[in-house]
């Protein structure tokens, strides 16, 4: 492989492009780049570790935006990262134990409903679920408030069931750790389907979430000697770039429209799930 | 950051302006949110700037052909300030950011006397080393 300008040129574009719809949907962006990292030729263990630095750099650049704008939770973000972490400690665990053609059968499955669920929300007002003014969320303390210029005015919010979110968090940690996959593509809707938390909240704590989740694959890989720094030094300027447009999109667009984008997305990792469970 | 300094972003002033009317505690929660947001600024854009410094220094000078060098490679020209260890120590600065935003996260739960979320970040904390002692040991 020779790194020309063209090439370094292209892998800043697509790292920009995938910044954007990683910050917006609150997804790494390994969905988006591993894929095309590939197609550009690149070694497929070469685009994984590429791809976890990026994912941080989505991760950190939207999330700063975020926690400026009110739309991460801190507490919801530290909370269920211990479900994650250790559901990720779980699937690296018990790697080969379980067959991975059944699990990417069974989740593709899963994402599908999810999709479903989010889908159909869509056309759910939001203010049906808003809490009344005194919130009282418990030890957690899991509530929380942002100001939504899509909607002119301030919105509260409470999660619900946030044992059920915990422990689909769990799996979802446990499924990026068994298959290698995004786990924000699996953040999102436990979030959004189980603790009903506002679409956008979803996205943007699942942005904070992801850069703690990819960190101890970023480390191994490091040590591993798996980060070329001239492929990655592209995309992660790339991805920085475009966190920091889409974390200022965000704001601004219609909870529906954000749930229409992901479930467009949630389609793009079923097929890739389906395919990967079939051909093995 | 002190009491004293306001942030400079119009969006905070939005959600200051709503916690001044609520007379509860979110004040501390909100700066909880300015000083890790601040600390991963601070974080991406050190990285970005080496990794551009390193990258346009690459691409508009020497070419390089092969696989190129990997980060640990890279560092080892960091004496010499070549263009390949500045992208790589953008690298390093960008793995450190999420590192130092738990630890900073424990510190001020811990000054704002909440336990169990002092408790939860340090399990968090200790899930990940972990993981990277385990799978590392495991490939």
């Amino acid at each position: 492989m020779l790194y020309s300008s063209g090439f370094e040129l292209a892998l800043l574009l697509a790292g920009i492009v995938a910044g954007i719809l990683g910050s917006l949907m609150g997804l790494g962006g390994g969905v988006l780049i591993i894929p095309m990292l590939t197609v550009l030729g690149v070694d497929i263990h070469h685009a994984i570790a590429a791809s976890i630095i990026a994912v941080i750099a989505t991760s950190a650049g939207s999330a700063s935006t975020y926690l400026r704008q009110g739309l991460a939770n801190i507490r919801v973000g530290i909370f269920l990262s211990v479900a994650t972490t250790s559901g990720a400690l779980a699937g690296a665990v018990l790697n080969g134990v379980l067959p991975a053609r059944t699990l990417f059968l069974v989740f593709s499955a899963v994402l599908f409903w999810s999709g479903v669920v989010m889908f159909h929300k869509r056309s759910r007002p939001a203010i049906l679920i808003e809490p009344p003014e005194p919130v009282s969320d418990g030890r957690l303390r899991l509530g929380g408030h942002f100001y939504d210029p899509a909607l002119e005015r301030e919105r509260r919010y409470l999660p619900r069931r946030p044992q059920l979110g915990f422990a689909l968090m769990f799996v979802a940690g446990t499924v990026s750790g068994l298959l290698g996959i995004g786990s924000g593509a699996l953040k999102v809707p436990a979030m959004d389907v189980a603790m009903d938390l506002p679409i956008k909240v979803s996205t943007a704590t699942s942005n904070y979430m992801i850069g703690i989740t990819a960190l101890a694959s970023a480390v191994v890989y490091l040590l591993q000697g798996q980060v070329l720094v001239l492929l990655v030094s592209p995309i992660a300027l790339g991805v920085t770039g475009g966190a920091a447009i889409g974390s200022r999109i965000l704001p601004h667009l219609k909870a529906s429209t954000v749930r229409a984008w992901f479930v467009v997305v949630l389609a793009v990792v079923v097929a890739q799930m389906l395919f990967r469970g079939i051909t093995g | 950051m002190s009491r004293q300094q306001r942030p400079p972003a119009g969006r905070m002033e939005t959600a200051r302006a709503f916690d001044d009317r609520k007379d509860l505690a979110p004040e501390k929660s909100h700066r909880l949110e300015e000083i890790i947001s601040s600390l991963l600024r601070v974080g991406v854009l050190t990285a970005a700037t080496l990794l551009a410094a390193g990258l346009s220094w690459i691409v508009f000078g020497a070419s390089t052909t092969g696989a190129g060098p990997t980060v640990g490679e890279a560092l080892a020209g960091l004496r010499s300030l070549d263009p390949e260890s500045l992208a790589a120590l953008g690298v390093i600065v960008l793995v450190a950011t999420p590192i130092l935003q738990l630890l900073t996260s424990a510190v001020l739960f811990w000054r704002e006397h909440d336990r169990l979320y002092v408790g939860l970040t340090l399990v968090v904390c200790a899930i990940v080393a972990t993981g990277a002692l385990l799978t590392r040991g495991v490939a």
